[in-house]
């Protein structure tokens, strides 16, 4: 019975610990860990950064743009990003299950973003992220009526204009070169 | 005498004269008899080997060299007599070419080394890892002793790999360790004994005749060295009579093939365990790998024909649950998309879903499909209505896009390989449209099936006119004309954009087989790049064309272009040589089985085909049973003797179509209420379950 009873505690000892494991990310400051992730991001290392931006998220910065816009790009991002392993380059996400996954969730997070951008310029620029997105997964029409979007939100800024004409010019000549 | 019955009336068995068709589980007794896997055909340049299992996530190749790699580290080895090293391996053939048994052998002067390996998956959830039993033995043939010795050594991939597994460690790499007993660490090997450093080395002398042995094992993930030992309970003999029995498991849960043709009944054995092997598991769904090695990735492109295969030779549960997969990939503007720039997958997935779940899935089942391939098709027209009230401004008028009513430009680095509009794109989408207003209808959704119809004949239409502005006689890989063959192959089938009879397809065809110079197997970009499957598509427009010919080619070339364990690879050389496409590529095994399936029971349609494209030879007398169709499963029994040819099979509700054996005809018109639908074709009406009719081979 003693027997018993000690594996029942060592049992539940051992499920104690493991309940209470965490990430050393999760212990980290929203700035901290906001600051971090963009480290990582502009080092093209998109797929390590996203549980900073989470992180970052989930500590504070979830009600703000440049929370959700990061985490978002992050996400978005990791779905292109290659990685060297043992000397090959390879997709750094497992198989395409995992980056259609990671893009369909940079795009919900860009809605939140979207909800909290403070002004037009943040706006448009989130919807011109999304129409870049799109467009590199070769949606083109999709992209063309994003980056309308983005451009009706802020008139006056050039990319969203700039990205609409590429995309009617490619329309045009159905993405055949000049 | 020319009989038919209907009804209920019973079902006689045929005296069937069947071989090469059972299943018996080779004897496993410990006999220690020479192996001769050289004996099996190898098509290919060099042999190659795969030990994989389903929901593991990795597999090892077996390599030229008899060596092993998982896409981490290698297992090499170095067997030698007297000092001599051991040639490579001439061939790494499948018992049978196609049990899950893989053999070979190395020759060193008189000594011969032989290896057995099986691929031993874990039980789920920890079946993301497979251990390989292997079997070395050193057999002396001579009539002198000589000294044998066998080093097994774990090393670093090559410098530059063709494959690398996704979760490899680069930093730190991982410790290339031989389990020992006690040992509270992870390894990658076991051999019984405690070994230092990264080789296990046996020797012995071998008096003539004689044989030595050694165990080893290899999982494909560093594994406890406890867990080593607890395999190593197992005797090797057990884990091959394990793995013969669980293959036999698998086929007989599908449709059952009685062909008295023994190549392709091995061939499908093979295709079927591959396609079944070559899935993993993500959450509570399954997807399909485009490839145990290099391609270990998702292609909805790859994975529907993975599923249709699948789910019309009876594996109906596990196309399902790659379904649920599947719909994964679909993005919140209501595509599917695995890949950048296939637009393809939106088809794809539709037309999967209906070829799984209407053969098999319960009504019920179909609903969150029909949801998303709603939101699918509200895409796709979307798309094209965009397109269609586009235009480009040229002074003051506006012209309106030329191809704008089909879907926009991709780039799928893929197939076509180009960036333009692709015919493929629009075909596939057009066959999506059609899947779900099937499925809508399977629902009792009149209405909204109706809709989704009139938007399928707008954009077949609009196809046409399409074809028509291009001013080719040919379906063009794309609208702009340019890019290689590959989705307009499937615009006559799968697709059925265009009725068989259109010349279009034949045209298409023509220009596909004059690249390749043949009939039958296709190429790709050059014409000594042959392509194992892509030209099945055609093949089978040709057999629904009443055009056997095509099919036979096709269907020769996919059965000699096998590995000696059966299975077949993407891109080769029309010397054999597949570079660093490494075979078995599952979609070469899926476009085998739809042919073969599709030759004795063709369903696709309002109308069953029975024995569209059955071979000669099978004639003889063949069996198929549990074959899932849009009615149900079915049974059928074909043969034809004595100037008589016989079908029976289970009844169905709508009208069968009976072809007759290659070469014969009718010798006068069939007993009613058959009807002659040429001299080589019977129209049976619904609920027929038998028919016999005189006829003859006039070659004969």
């Amino acid at each position: 019975m003693i027997a018993i009873a000690a594996a029942v505690v060592w049992v539940t000892r051992r499920e104690a610990i493991r309940g209470t494991v965490v990430s050393p990310i999760d212990s980290l400051d929203a700035q901290t860990a906001f600051a971090q992730g963009g480290r990582l991001g502009t080092a093209g290392r998109h797929v390590a950064s996203i549980p900073y931006f989470r992180r970052a998220t989930t500590a504070g910065m979830g009600e703000q743009w440049e929370g959700r816009i990061n985490l978002a790009a992050a996400l978005i991002n990791a779905a292109l990003e290659v990685d060297s392993r043992l000397g090959k380059a390879d997709p750094a996400l497992r198989s395409s299950y995992e980056r259609v996954q990671s893009v369909v969730d940079g795009m919900g997070e860009a809605r939140q973003a979207m909800k909290v951008a403070r002004d037009s310029r943040a706006r448009a620029y989130t919807a011109y992220q999304d129409a870049q997105n799109l467009q590199a997964w070769g949606f083109a029409w999709d992209a063309l009526a994003v980056a309308q979007v983005a451009q009706s939100l802020d008139p006056a800024w050039e990319p969203p204009r700039r990205l609409i004409l590429e995309l009617q010019r490619d329309l045009a000549r159905g993405g055949v070169a000049p | 005498m020319t009989r038919v019955h209907f009804g209920r009336a019973r079902i006689f068995a045929l005296a069937l004269a069947i071989s090469g068709c059972g299943n018996p589980v080779p004897d496993r007794s410990e006999t220690r008899a020479p192996l001769s896997p050289d004996s099996i055909p190898d098509a290919y340049a060099r042999p190659s080997g795969a030990l994989i299992a389903a929901g593991a996530t990795r597999g090892f190749q077996v390599d030229e060299h008899g060596d092993l790699y998982d896409g981490e580290w290698k297992v090499v080895f170095t067997p030698t007599a007297d000092g001599q090293p051991a040639t490579p391996p001439r061939t790494i053939a499948a018992l049978d070419r196609w049990r899950p048994v893989l053999q070979w052998v190395r020759h060193a002067g008189d000594v011969t080394w032989e290896f057995e390996a099986v691929a031993v998956p874990e039980r789920a959830p920890r079946d993301t890892v497979l251990v390989v039993s292997l079997l070395v033995r050193a057999r002396n043939t001579g009539a002198a002793p000589h000294r044998a010795e066998l080093s097994v050594t774990l090393a670093p991939p090559d410098p530059d790999p063709v494959f690398v597994a996704w979760d490899a460690r680069d930093n730190p790499r991982v410790a290339l360790r031989w389990a020992s007993g006690t040992a509270r660490d992870t390894a990658l090997a076991w051999c019984g004994e405690k070994v230092t450093g990264a080789t296990f080395t046996a020797a012995t002398t071998l008096a003539p005749g004689a044989v030595f042995e050694r165990r080893l094992l290899f999982p494909t993930y560093p594994t406890a060295d406890h867990l080593l030992a607890r395999h190593a309970r197992f005797s090797h003999a057990r884990r091959v009579s394990e793995a013969l029995q669980s293959a036999n498991a698998a086929l007989a849960g599908g449709t059952s093939f009685a062909l008295p043709d023994s190549e392709v009944v091995s061939a499908m054995n093979a295709a079927r365990l591959l396609l079944l092997a070559c899935r993993e598991r993500r959450g509570g769904a399954w997807v399909p790998i485009g490839n145990p090695f290099q391609y270990r990735d998702v292609w909805l492109r790859d994975g529907a024909r993975v599923a249709h295969a699948l789910a019309i030779t009876g594996y109906g549960s596990a196309a399902r649950e790659m379904m649920a997969g599947f719909i994964g990939f679909q993005w919140p503007n209501g595509a599917f998309l695995s890949q950048r720039g296939q637009l393809d997958g939106t088809g794809q997935a539709l037309w999967a879903f209906e070829q799984v779940l209407l053969r098999g899935a319960r009504p019920e089942e179909l609903d969150p499909y029909i949801a998303a391939g709603q939101r699918a098709w509200r895409w796709i027209e979307w798309q094209r209505t965009a397109g269609r009230t586009s235009g480009t401004r040229e002074g003051e008028s506006v012209q309106t896009l030329r191809f704008g009513t089909m879907l926009p430009f991709a780039e799928p680095r893929d197939g076509e390989l180009v960036r333009a509009q692709l015919t493929g794109n629009d075909a596939w989408a057009i066959a999506g449209e059609r899947a779900l207003e099937r499925m809508l209808r399977a629902r009792g959704r009149a209405a909204s099936a109706d809709s989704v119809a009139r938007d399928r004949a707008r954009y077949t239409d609009d196809f046409i006119a399409a074809l028509a502005r291009t001013g080719l006689d040919y379906v063009p890989p794309s609208w702009q004309g340019i890019g290689r063959d590959w989705g307009n192959l499937a615009v006559g089938w799968p697709c059925a954009v265009l009725p068989p009879g259109d010349p279009r397809l034949a045209a298409t065809a023509r220009r596909a087989w004059e690249q390749a110079g043949e009939i039958g197997l296709t190429v790709y970009g050059h014409r000594d790049s042959l392509h194992g499957y892509v030209g099945n598509d055609l093949a089978t427009w040709a057999l629904l064309t009443g055009w056997t010919a095509p099919a036979d080619s096709m269907l020769d070339a996919m059965l000699h272009w096998r590995t000696a364990s059966g299975t077949a690879a993407e891109l080769f050389s029309r010397a054999g040589d597949f570079g660093r496409n490494l075979p078995p590529h599952p979609t070469a095994a899926a476009a085998l089985l739809a042919q073969v399936r599709n030759r004795l029971i063709y369903d696709d349609i309002d109308t069953l085909r029975l024995t569209l494209g059955a071979r000669r030879s099978w004639w003889q007398g063949s069996q198929v049973k549990g074959a899932p169709t849009w009615w149900g499963p079915i049974d059928l029994e074909f043969q034809h003797g004595n100037n008589q040819v016989t079908w029976r099979w289970t009844p169905v509700p709508v009208w069968t179509v009976l072809t007759l054996p290659p070469d014969a005809i009718l010798t006068g018109p069939p007993p009613a209420p058959l009807v002659a639908q040429g001299r080589d074709r019977v129209l049976a009406p619904p609920g027929t379950r038998e028919a016999t009719v005189r006829a003859v081979s006039p070659t004969n």
